[in-house]
């Protein structure tokens, strides 16, 4: 590859900055003294590491860098900063929420009284790019994207490492980003994101931002609407399913720490595939936090099996806050539109029971269970019958079949989750009521076997 | 479910609590005495007795820094004043030394930590920090109960806290942040605390003390894997701005300075004058009758130990029996249950306690020690440590451990305060029990056993500066010749190459400017174990339930766990069906088995590369030609399971035998050879006949005398032997060592070779049979007609091994370096396990 013949000075100097790897050339090594014995030096070479800056060198060194890269004032690591209009549409959905879709269902759905003002305005949307899952000091955060809303839109900064040794730079720029904050949105971060940075920041001795900072980890409420109709939670399968987010070329997650080391080594073929999969993150942040703000006012125009069970866990998650009345109405609205299925009958009956309405409870798990069967739901069914039965109607023998009936069929299945909780529910109220209707009648008509 | 081993039978119990659920009491250990000295055939069979007498305790003053409230809370428990070890290493810690306390067991060695960490929390508003280590979870959890009940009687808040992999995430957040004395053990430390130091950056700032429990135990691979965790603890204690002080206790040490030197990487003070009184202890060797006069074999020992019982188990005190093996403790304890009529006792009341059990039966029968309840307890070394069992009446030690440490941590298991205590040594047909039998003196003797630890060997360096590089980078001093401010790694002037190689070589670390950086996808320390070898422990399942039954280490269960094998878990028995070496898990039935199963195993050893050779010249003529050579090189071992025997309880009579089929173990490790010249072989005959056998039996004496001289038991020693060996052309004895990478056990044979060949001459001179005996070189079918007598020439030949003159390698044998595969392979085997394994001794492997 020869440069071209007519080539001015300054191109010439272009040519050659962008050919060299951006790696500072380490100094001549010292000339090894012939101390290692040779066979430690076999077992040393002989063991490679899995995944390293050895990884991938059959791919040719490159001249390509990722553009549009700025050095900190610090001149210690270097950003990339993205704006986008409040009307960019990422996937589906644009960027800007509606303000009237107020944040009630955080605290509902995480439990966490925290959030119940959290603004999706005031917020940094964060997500990492690491050089490994395993956590531990030897982990590197390569790459951190942060967004948030500025008056004409989205600015999207993304720090990044251009050598191990700017860490300490880059982390105290992300914690004081993060602390000018009003809460931070993540996905998986409480689990994962917060505890790498904290960790690093704690090791150079920068304070992390984090603490008595309303923290809203998407993926929590998102899995708890989703986990039963979607394939898997992760944030992809999620973006593309409630925001239609595609992302034809996406760089694998997977690959992060790999192509870090590759660039590190000469070689960013994969890098500028980081920076956009880092993006798309963080703006499907910003669009999910606006699907999830939005639940409680949702059309209910289109309810299939899927849209059922999400509303479930909403009613599910309202009743757990005590709207009952709430709760029951949604239940009933959602019904209109749909048939509900077994299991939402029983969470009907659920409810009414804690609003004390055991005749509708009855009634609830009649219509959802017609006729018993060695089925999980239709045995948790007759033990919430039983129950109703012996608390509010003080049917002891109707109990006492109902709880009889159920440990038949439970005697049928095979082991599942929460089996063995059930079975000795059932057996105490067996033998309550079996003891009770002793000591009412010398002959019990209902006797167990 | 008859066969689930931590169930006990529940009327059992309870007929053990109305036999006398009280502890022993004194006075019957002197009638015990007595009646072994007047009834044969004990009285016959005892060669030896000794007696330790009662000794005061020499007292001191507490030192005056102390502040009043820990003499009040001290003065609260009864203790009105300290021993003089414990005013001395108190001293010693609060003037900001390192201290090394080595005394022996029961000496109050924890108050010599816990006061001065306790002071240091007093002076400083609750500020300092303090973290233990201890060799297991049981011993750490055991301490946490006992300094929690300090610190609440001093009325402070301080949190102790265990860590260990049983902690609940929220308990270990809040020790992690709040802990002032946090009690782990080094598995932790090197997995989940130095790897994750961000998480502890509270407890690292503060941190004042480090307090290493049992420091005798760290020797070999584990001591010197252990050594370089604590310099990594160092190194990163310094980064958070502290200097830590270690206080360490140990048992008595010969050399506790050196050993202090080697692990800690510091000049410890050592404090090992004991101060505290002692009852009097009765020491019994007891050698079991000759039942073969023409091969000159003994009783075996367990069935000694199964006869001695009737004796010495009784409702009114507590025994306790030491076995060397988990077979041994499972057979032996299936004996005793099944006599316990006998003695007085219903099964329930007699004990197995080994590693390998599960925690909760553990605890139990720890609990059901201190109780009384428990009147007999079969056990392996898993008691010797500190686990809280309180002081027992009489110890049986089925064999000698391998180490005086060992024989006092165990036989310090006996006497409680002032009480009369008996220990019995049972000695088995093997050179060193029978060298004890013969001079029991050695044992009172001072120690005499060097510890192997080596924190600068180049495998464990290698892959502990990997886990430290992970930790925080290391940087090269400006002219890139040594370590920048790192004085912890720097002893060996080895860092910076391994660093260079981690870099260049294999990918981990990645260099810039003079710094390397921990630059790959990867835990280090998950991949590596401080015990050598693998981490991951086999379970072994009930077949049908997948309950589990116990676990063993990887290495142990190619000869136990492979399918056939019968597995023993409190005299119950289990048949081994499958296998799966792939997920370390082996599946199990539960079989009425009426054998035990013993699996041999074969070794081929080659020679990777000579580091050191030590020669004996002859005197002939004017030119002195070589005579014998001693070295220490590299080898590659290839150990492979083969056959398993079936041995029928109490007979032992061999009543079947199977195949293994498992995949070979592979070995790098070091070893210590030697070569006999030509001329010299010759001299001594060894190119007749049958006298390889004589060459091989030379190096199992040698192996089973090495830890009188090398801390070590002499299973951490393999050996292989060639009357013509392929690589040297003439005959070569290997000791290796048997963990991978090897710990210097080879460097202290070079050493100590005089002296091992001394009493190794020394057990045969004496050996009163004629053609060879298991107590000395093995018995005549085994060695040969002239076996012994070979034995005793060459050895009478190597006792001129004083005068052994170092000579540089190259040149003495031609070219060194092999490429890999092209040495020619040379068979040979070694038994792992003791006596059993030599039955079978392979004879086609004989060259």
């Amino acid at each position: 590859m020869s440069p071209p013949a007519e080539e001015s000075l300054s191109q010439r100097l272009a040519r050659l900055r962008r050919q060299s790897p951006p790696v500072s050339p380490a100094p001549p090594h010292p000339p090894a003294s012939a101390s290692l014995p040779a066979w430690m030096k076999r077992r040393l070479t002989q063991t490679p590491a899995p995944v390293g800056p050895l990884g991938t060198s059959q791919v040719p060194k490159t001249a390509e860098t990722p553009k549009d890269l700025l050095t900190a004032p610090s001149g210690r690591f270097q950003y990339r900063v993205q704006r986008f209009a409040r009307t960019h549409r990422h996937g589906a959905m644009e960027l800007q929420g509606n303000p009237q879709h107020l944040s009630e269902v955080f605290p509902l759905l995480t439990g966490d009284p925290t959030l119940a003002d959290l603004h999706g305005e005031r917020v940094v949307y964060l997500d990492t790019e690491t050089t490994g899952l395993s956590g531990g000091a030897g982990v590197f955060v390569y790459m951190v994207g942060l967004a948030r809303f500025v008056p004409d839109g989205v600015e999207v900064w993304q720090g990044f490492l251009s050598g191990p040794e700017q860490e300490a730079a880059l982390l105290a720029e992300v914690s004081s980003r993060i602390a000018a904050s009003a809460g931070v949105v993540s996905f998986f971060g409480k689990s994962f994101d917060r505890h790498r940075l904290e960790d690093k920041m704690r090791l150079h001795g920068i304070t992390p931002p984090f603490a008595g900072k309303p923290h809203l980890d998407l993926f929590h409420p998102l899995r708890r609407l989703h986990r039963e109709t979607l394939p898997d939670t992760r944030l992809q399968t999620m973006e593309r399913a409630l925001c239609g987010v595609v992302r034809p070329d996406d760089l694998p997650g997977s690959l992060a720490p790999e192509a870090w080391f590759d660039f590190l080594a000469g070689r960013a073929h994969r890098l500028e595939g980081v920076f956009q999969h880092n993006l798309d993150d963080v703006l499907s942040l910003i669009t999910l936090l606006h699907w999830l703000a939005a639940l409680p006012v949702r059309e209910l125009s289109e309810i299939g099996p899927v849209e059922w069970a999400r509303e479930a866990a909403w009613i599910d998650a309202l009743a757990k806050a005590g709207q009952y009345d709430r709760a029951w109405a949604r239940w009933t609205q959602v019904q209109e539109k749909h048939p509900a299925p077994p299991q939402a009958w029983l969470q009907k009956a659920q409810l009414e029971d804690r609003m004390g309405r055991a005749e509708d409870a009855l009634d609830s798990l009649r219509h959802g269970f017609p006729e018993p069967r060695p089925e999980v739901l239709n045995i948790r069914a007759l033990a919430l019958a039983a129950k109703l039965r012996e608390r509010s109607l003080r049917d002891g023998l109707g109990a006492l079949a109902d709880a009889n009936l159920a440990r038949k069929l439970l005697a049928e299945m095979r082991p599942f989750s929460g089996r063995t909780t059930l079975e000795s529910d059932l057996i105490r109220r067996c033998q309550r009521l079996n003891h009770q209707l002793a000591g009412k009648a010398s002959r019990p008509e209902g006797q167990a076997n | 479910m008859p066969n689930t081993p931590s169930q006990g039978n529940d009327a059992e119990r309870a007929a053990a609590q109305q036999t006398g659920a009280t502890r022993g009491r004194g006075p019957r250990v002197p009638a015990l005495v007595a009646g072994l000295k007047a009834a044969p055939p004990w009285n016959e069979r005892i060669t030896a007795w000794r007696t330790r007498p009662a000794r005061e305790g020499v007292t001191a003053p507490f030192p005056e820094r102390l502040d009043p409230r820990l003499l009040t809370m001290l003065g609260d428990r009864g203790i009105t004043e300290l021993r003089s070890h414990q005013a001395e290493a108190i001293e010693l810690a609060l003037s900001g030394r390192d201290v090394l306390v080595a005394t022996p067991t029961a000496s109050g060695k924890t108050l010599c930590y816990t006061l001065p960490i306790l002071q240091r929390l007093l002076e400083t508003g609750g500020r300092s920090r303090a973290l233990f280590l201890y060799p297991t979870k049981a011993l750490a959890q055991d301490q946490t109960a006992g300094l929690s009940a300090l610190v609440e009687a001093l009325g402070e808040d301080w949190h102790v806290s265990t860590y260990d992999g049983d902690t609940p995430p929220e308990v270990r957040r809040s020790a992690r942040d709040r802990g002032h004395m946090i009690l782990t053990n080094p598995h932790m430390l090197h997995q989940g605390i130095l790897p994750n130091h961000a998480k502890w950056a509270e407890l690292f700032r503060d941190l004042e003390f480090v307090v290493v429990d049992e420091v005798h135990s760290l020797s070999g691979v584990f001591g010197s894997s252990v050594a370089c965790v604590l310099r990594r603890l160092l190194r990163i204690a310094r980064h958070y701005g502290a200097q830590p002080r270690f206080l360490a206790s140990s048992a008595t040490l010969r050399d506790a300075r050196g050993h202090g030197r080697r692990l800690f990487g510091r000049e410890m003070a050592i404090v090992d004058q004991d101060g505290s009184p002692a009852g009097p202890q009765t020491l019994a060797v007891y050698n079991p009758p000759i039942i073969n006069p023409t091969a000159g074999l003994r009783a075996n020992a367990l069935e000694e130990a199964r006869e001695l019982a009737k004796f010495l188990c009784g409702s009114d005190h507590q025994t306790i029996f030491f076995c060397g093996r988990r077979t041994a403790v499972e057979v032996l304890t299936r004996y005793l249950k099944e006599n316990a009529q006998s003695f007085g006792l219903v099964p329930h009341q007699i004990r197995g306690y080994r590693g390998g059990y599960l925690p909760n039966l553990r605890r139990e029968i720890e609990a059901g020690l201190r109780s009384g309840e428990v009147k007999v307890v079969v056990s392996t070394n898993a008691l010797e440590l500190g686990v809280d069992i309180g002081a027992l009446d009489v110890a049986v030690l089925v064999g000698y451990p391998g180490s005086q440490a060992s024989f006092w941590q165990r036989a310090g298991r006996v006497g409680r305060r002032g009480n009369p205590s008996l220990v019995v040594l049972l000695a088995r047909s093997e050179p060193t029990d029978q060298y004890l039998a013969a001079h029991p003196d050695y044992l009172l003797g001072a120690p005499r056993e060097r510890l192997g630890v080596d924190a600068d060997q180049l495998v464990i360096l290698s892959e502990q500066l990997k886990c430290a590089a992970f930790e925080l980078p290391f940087r090269l001093d400006p002219d890139g010749e040594g370590l920048l401010g790192e004085p912890e790694f720097d002893s060996s002037g080895m860092a910076p190459e391994i660093l260079e190689y981690l870099a260049e070589a294999s990918g981990f670390l990645l260099r810039r400017g003079n710094t390397y950086f921990w630059m790959a996808d990867a835990y280090p320390a998950q991949d590596v174990s401080l015990a050598g070898g693998d981490l991951d422990n086999v379970l072994i399942l009930e077949e049908r339930t997948e309950k589990a039954l116990g676990e063993c280490d990887r290495e142990s269960a190619l000869t136990t766990c492979h399918e056939g094998a019968i597995y023993q878990v409190q005299g119950r028995t289990w048949r081994i069906e499958r296998y799966d070496h792939i997920h370390h898990r082996a599946y199990a039935k539960p079989v009425e088995s009426d054998y035990f199963t013993d699996a041999q195993t074969d070794t081929e050893v080659r020679v990777l590369r000579l580091e050191r050779c030590l020669q004996h010249p002859l005197a002939q003529g004017l030119q002195p030609t070589e005579d014998f050579s001693i070295w220490q090189g590299e080898v590659h071992v290839t150990t492979v399971a083969t056959i398993y025997k079936k041995v029928r309880f109490y007979t032992r009579e061999n009543v079947g035998a199977g195949p293994i089929q498992l995949p070979p173990e592979e070995l790098d490790t070091e070893s210590f050879l030697i070569t006999l010249s030509e001329g010299t072989a010759t001299a001594l005959g060894l190119d007749q006949g049958d006298r390889g056998s004589a060459w091989r039996a030379l190096a199992d004496l040698l192996r089973r005398m090495a830890p009188l001289h090398i801390r070590c038991s002499a299973s951490d020693l393999g050996i292989s032997s060639h009357v013509r060996s392929p690589f040297f052309g003439r005959p070569t004895l290997f000791l290796f060592d048997r963990v991978q990478g090897g710990v210097g056990l080879s460097q202290l044979l070079v050493d100590a070779f005089p002296d091992l060949v001394r009493s190794a001459l020394a057990v045969l001179e004496r050996c009163e049979c004629l053609e060879g005996c298991p107590a000395c070189v093995g018995p005549r079918a085994q060695v040969g007609p002239e076996g012994k007598q070979t034995v005793v020439a060459l050895l009478r030949h190597l006792i001129q091994g004083q005068d052994l003159n170092e000579v540089p390698v190259e040149g003495q044998v031609g070219s060194w370096e092999f490429e890999q595969g092209q040495e020619p392979m040379a068979p040979s085997d070694f038994g792992p396990e003791g006596h059993y394994a030599r039955g079978v001794r392979s004879e086609e492997a004989a060259p």
